[in-house]
């Protein structure tokens, strides 16, 4: 037996599960209550996606990437990961990418905020995310002291992200700023599925119905 | 081959044939039997259960895991424990040995495995030099060829660093099944002391050529992955007993006792390298490297039971 088939999803996570609690545990012990601003920006970005808001509310995105791709990967998933700093860097071009198109959000096709499906769907997900994932995630892990938060870790940062570009994006511009959340939710439900996580597809299942929900709109919309 | 065997490791082999032999009647979970230990090249010996540090050992900085993983390290050596198996693809472990020993000491018994992996470049003394330092160790017992990534660079290096002194043996590694007629071909081809591969209950197919060749070449074999990455001791423990007769024929208690003994009990097997991070696990594990082993009759009874499972 020499090909890929061989390997087995945990062969790629080199750290058992009670390590990797322990380090979402270290995060919230150190940065506590950094928590509280962090949910309170990105209630805010959704409020004025909401609102019509967009510019502001793309570049209050922004920061929630910044900080958990340096607290999060750079500095502490960096020291059980050799993977993890890419995917720093990748939280951070994400941080870029969103700046940039908040910059330009005049000039590119974005979407008058509606009462309509994908407005409701964008805005439960992301509220889910921002406030219900610190609750969900101690399904997933051993307990609140686990707990997930937007903008200090990367699963409800990117689940709440996608929620409110759905809210305010469209076309090109819209797969290309949730290109980054989706391939991280990919990442991080595998994660938890090889280390036999409680709540493992959650990430996948939120970014799967939230690119449905486009997919869906992008159809009804060519339809007419 | 021809091998000389060092004055420090002989003297570490015989410390550590010392210290096990003091400890072993303290030991609360083990086996009436002694400690088995098997020879490797130049004449040593090692006890039959080594510990093995993938994945449970990748714990970073965190100071309350360093100590956890630290109390699995004193527990292994209290318990007669000699090789310890790590590698530079296994994260912050080496920093978390070194953590280890900063705090307990270096114990006589130690004996250090680390590996070399590519890209090997020119870079194989340098790798060692950078996990000496991880380690805090002035050199290593067995230096191997992490899944034969740029063996025939690598192997060049270590036979020479060898001969030089500055390591005790040199061995090759692969998982999984992987590449097993590479394996057999540096085996016959190369002199090389120790060979490291999965063998389980569950996974054996070693049994059909490697392990007969390393028995007729002399070659020291470390099995890893013994529980299958932990799912399968896991299962066992969570779904079925042991059987009556296992413990009627080889004294055993549980299912740590079942699979580890099953393993080393193997005449061509050195050392089987399990990975906890539970001071009561890694306790369990070191019992099972106390006689009696089953013989074997009873292995192929065993084998026969798991597969009936």
């Amino acid at each position: 037996m020499n090909g890929w088939q061989t390997y087995r999803l945990e062969d790629f996570i080199p750290f058992t599960p009670d390590i990797y609690w322990r380090l979402l545990e270290r995060i919230n012990e150190t940065f506590w209550p950094l928590h509280i601003l962090a949910v309170a920006i990105g209630l805010a970005a959704l409020l004025l996606a909401l609102r019509g808001n967009k510019r502001i509310a793309l570049a209050l995105l922004a920061p929630a990437w910044l900080t958990s791709g340096i607290i999060f990967h750079l500095t502490y998933y960096a020291e059980l990961n050799w993977a993890a700093p890419w995917f720093g860097w990748a939280f951070i071009a994400q941080t870029a990418l969103l700046l940039a198109v908040a910059f330009f959000a005049g000039s590119i096709k974005t979407r008058e905020p509606s009462r309509g499906l994908s407005t409701w769907i964008g805005t439960t997900v992301a509220m889910v995310s921002l406030l219900g994932y610190p609750l969900i995630s101690t399904t997933i892990g051993p307990g609140l002291s686990h707990a997930e938060t937007y903008g200090l870790h990367p699963d409800p940062t990117a689940i709440a992200t996608v929620g409110v570009l759905l809210i305010i994006l469209r076309g090109p511009t819209l797969w290309l700023t949730m290109l980054i959340p989706i391939l991280w939710c990919v990442i991080g439900s595998l994660t938890l599925i090889a280390m036999d996580a409680t709540g493992a597809l959650i990430p996948l299942a939120a970014v799967t119905i939230i690119a449905g929900t486009s997919v869906a709109r992008s159809i009804k919309s060519a339809a007419k | 081959m021809s091998h000389r065997l060092s004055r420090r490791t002989a003297l570490k082999l015989l410390g550590a044939g010392i210290a096990a032999a003091w400890l072993t009647p303290h030991l609360s979970l083990a086996n009436s039997g002694a400690l088995l230990r098997k020879s490797i090249p130049d004449g040593g010996h090692l006890p039959v259960i080594g510990l093995g540090t993938w994945r449970t050992f990748n714990v970073g900085r965190d100071p309350q895991l360093l100590d956890a993983r630290t109390e699995v390290v004193r527990a292994f050596f209290e318990h007669g424990g000699g090789l310890v198996d790590s590698s530079p693809m296994y994260g912050s472990a080496p920093d978390v040995m070194g953590y280890a020993l900063d705090k307990l000491g270096t114990p006589d018994s130690l004996y250090t495995a680390e590996k070399v992996w590519s890209p090997a470049g020119g870079s194989t003394r340098e790798q060692i030099a950078d996990l000496a330092d991880r380690w805090g160790v002035d050199r290593f017992d067995l230096v191997q060829v992490h899944n034969l990534t740029d063996w025939r660079e690598h192997l060049d290096v270590l036979q020479q660093m060898k001969a030089d002194g500055e390591i005790a043996h040199v061995g090759i590694t692969t998982s999984h099944g992987r590449r097993h007629d590479q394996i057999e071909l540096i085996m016959r081809e190369h002199d090389i002391d120790f060979v490291q591969l999965t063998y389980n209950i569950t996974h054996r197919q070693v049994e059909d050529r490697l392990l007969p060749l390393a028995k007729e070449k002399g070659i020291a074999v470390i099995a890893n992955r013994p529980y299958d990455g932990g799912g399968l001791i896991k299962n066992l423990k969570r779904r079925h007993e042991v059987p009556e007769w296992a413990t009627e024929e080889f004294d055993c208690r549980n299912w740590a006792d079942f699979l580890l003994k099953f393993i080393v009990s193997h005449p061509a097997l050195t050392c089987a390298i399990p990975a906890t991070t539970s001071v009561e696990h890694v306790i369990e594990n070191m019992a099972a490297g106390h006689e009696p082993m089953p013989t074997q009759a009873t292995r192929e009874r065993m084998i026969r039971h798991i597969a009936s499972l």
